[in-house]
């Protein structure tokens, strides 16, 4: 292909067709139009504050209190929301790995578990909330039960399909080596079934982050993002609402561009077997 | 005369045994592989010569008759064999040298005793620098290399090669026969050798066993008395192939007529 005339190229135009400064830019203007739209459209402020007012709202949240607003308020409701997240994406990630390679490499477990997990896969996780706050009442320890529940079912999924698309030859290529059952899951299995454990993983953090928010909404009591938001509601304070939702975007998005993408990175893009890229 | 090391007799193989659409795959299988030998089994598309093979590997059982190894009845797979695939079937997650370990790591042998046994491995296969490599970064050729190698690395008393050479193409295949046969003779392990090509199975083999179509049975056993290195273009070789050539043709053409008939 003929190289563009070079009067036609501009790193305008390079980034108006897309490249890595393209979202940035995209943002950016996003929230211009909002100002904009809310300095001339005669919106009410109080229902919908413009992304200035709402930014200067979140730096004080993040900074040292004043008055009645405690010191670093939105770091302590990021901590909680973190914290109950990660304890819960950890255990879902352990029983649900185990079970999915289980049910992947035995034929009657899948043939027993299957219909009951797609039936709990089809209940949205808000609706299990009021049962788990009935049975656990309300507090941190509820929210990370929710956080389970929201995450456990696509890393179940894709473990057992990574195993059953394992193929037969690498299987036994390790068996002509001596391998035992046991080595065979070891050495063989779990590589082999990396490309569907990490696409698991990164889908189930995405459900962990919408269930930690949503949970903290029913059932945290002092602390948690999810918390904040609903809370805010009660004193009209639309600012912190929305510094909120930004927050809850902004941490959801690196969670699962950055930290995945460092982890496919370091795996599967190096061993030319990714199948996670168009999750 | 050296001992037997592979014995079949009266092998047969029925796909859903009982079923409508049962299968006689191998009817009637009579075969001596000594040790040391190189075997080529060669046959139509779909004549159970692979099956053979796998059985041999430990994969698949015989429905009727007796498969011996060094005088035992094969019961399963085990490192006394080193198999090689046409897929190559590499562990993509592990780096080359990992992967020739592989059967070292798994019958726990010591780290230096598996450095040492790696590269004089690479070395054989000639993939100095590559030993830190990921599979994905090989050409076609250098995978096959490395499967071979991890099949050799636990010196397994029978080596069970599958059209290894089927998916490369003409240069690099030859390449590898000739590898082939350096690795045969610096090893001396009996090898069973599944292809599709005569040109193949002459220029490696010591003997050339041809399956009939399906239901397969052993059609004609060819003995090529050629010294290494042959030549395809060696009068001797040319009337080989014209034999081997001229029986397995039947078989194909069978075959074609069988499914013409489905």
């Amino acid at each position: 292909m003929n190289a563009l005339p070079s009067q036609l190229y501009s790193p305008i135009m390079d980034m108006a067709r897309g490249n890595r400064w393209t979202p940035f830019v995209s943002i950016l203007c996003a929230g211009i139009l909002w100002e904009l739209v809310i300095l001339y459209g005669g919106v009410n402020t109080l229902l919908m504050p413009p992304p200035s007012a709402v930014l200067v709202r979140l730096f004080e949240m993040l900074g040292p209190g004043e008055g009645a607003v405690p010191d670093f308020l939105m770091i302590r409701h990021i901590a909680w929301t973190m914290f109950a997240l990660i304890v819960g994406f950890l255990a879902a990630a352990m029983v649900s790995s185990a079970i999915g390679l289980v049910m992947g490499m035995n034929r009657t477990v899948y043939a027993w578990l299957n219909p009951i997990i797609s039936i709990f896969m089809v209940i949205p996780n808000i609706a299990v909330v009021p049962v788990l706050i009935l049975w656990l009442g309300l507090g941190m320890h509820t929210v990370i039960v929710v956080v389970i529940t929201g995450s456990c079912f696509p890393i179940i999924y894709t473990a057992a399909a990574g195993v059953q698309n394992v193929p037969t030859r690498m299987i036994w290529a390790a068996q002509t080596a001596g391998a035992t059952r046991w080595q065979i899951l070891t050495t063989v299995l779990l590589g082999a079934t990396m490309p569907y454990l990490i696409a698991g993983h990164k889908l189930a953090l995405g459900r962990a982050w919408r269930a930690v928010i949503a949970g903290e909404i029913f059932a945290a009591t002092k602390y948690g993002v999810g918390f904040m938001i609903y809370d805010a509601r009660t004193f009209l304070d639309t600012e912190a609402m929305f510094a909120g939702l930004i927050v809850v975007g902004l941490i959801g998005v690196s969670l699962e561009r950055i930290l995945f993408g460092f982890i496919e990175r370091r795996t599967v893009e190096k061993w030319g077997v990714t199948t996670s890229k168009n999750l | 005369m050296k001992s037997v090391k592979i014995s079949a007799s009266g092998i047969q193989k029925v796909y859903n045994p009982g079923d409508t659409n049962e299968v006689l795959a191998i009817e009637d299988l009579n075969l001596d592989v000594r040790e040391g030998e190189f075997v080529s089994l060669l046959g139509p598309s779909g004549c159970g010569k692979s099956t053979f093979l796998f059985m041999v590997g430990g994969f698949e059982k015989p429905t009727a008759g007796s498969l011996m190894m060094s005088g035992e009845t094969i019961r399963g797979p085990g490192a006394d064999r080193g198999i090689v695939f046409q897929e190559y079937v590499l562990f993509p997650w592990q780096r080359v040298s990992a992967n020739i370990a592989y059967g070292l790591k798994i019958a726990g042998v010591p780290k230096p005793e598996q450095e040492r046994r790696i590269a004089e491995l690479i070395a054989m296969i000639g993939l100095q620098g590559f030993e830190e490599a990921y599979p994905e970064s090989l050409s076609g050729g250098m995978k096959q290399r490395v499967a071979i190698a991890r099949a050799l690395a636990y010196d397994p008393d029978i080596l069970l090669m599958d059209e290894p050479f089927g998916a490369l193409d003409a240069q690099t295949r030859s390449r590898m026969i000739a590898d082939l046969i350096r690795i045969h003779q610096a090893t001396h392990k009996t090898t069973l050798f599944v292809t599709h090509s005569v040109e193949e199975s002459i220029l490696l083999s010591d003997r050339v066993v041809l399956f009939t179509a399906r239901p397969a049975r052993i059609k004609e056993i060819f003995k090529i008395d050629l010294p290494h290195p042959r030549s395809v273009t060696d009068s001797e070789f040319v009337h080989y192939e014209k034999a081997i050539l001229g029986s397995l043709d039947e078989e194909v053409s069978k075959t074609i007529a069988a499914n013409r008939d489905l």
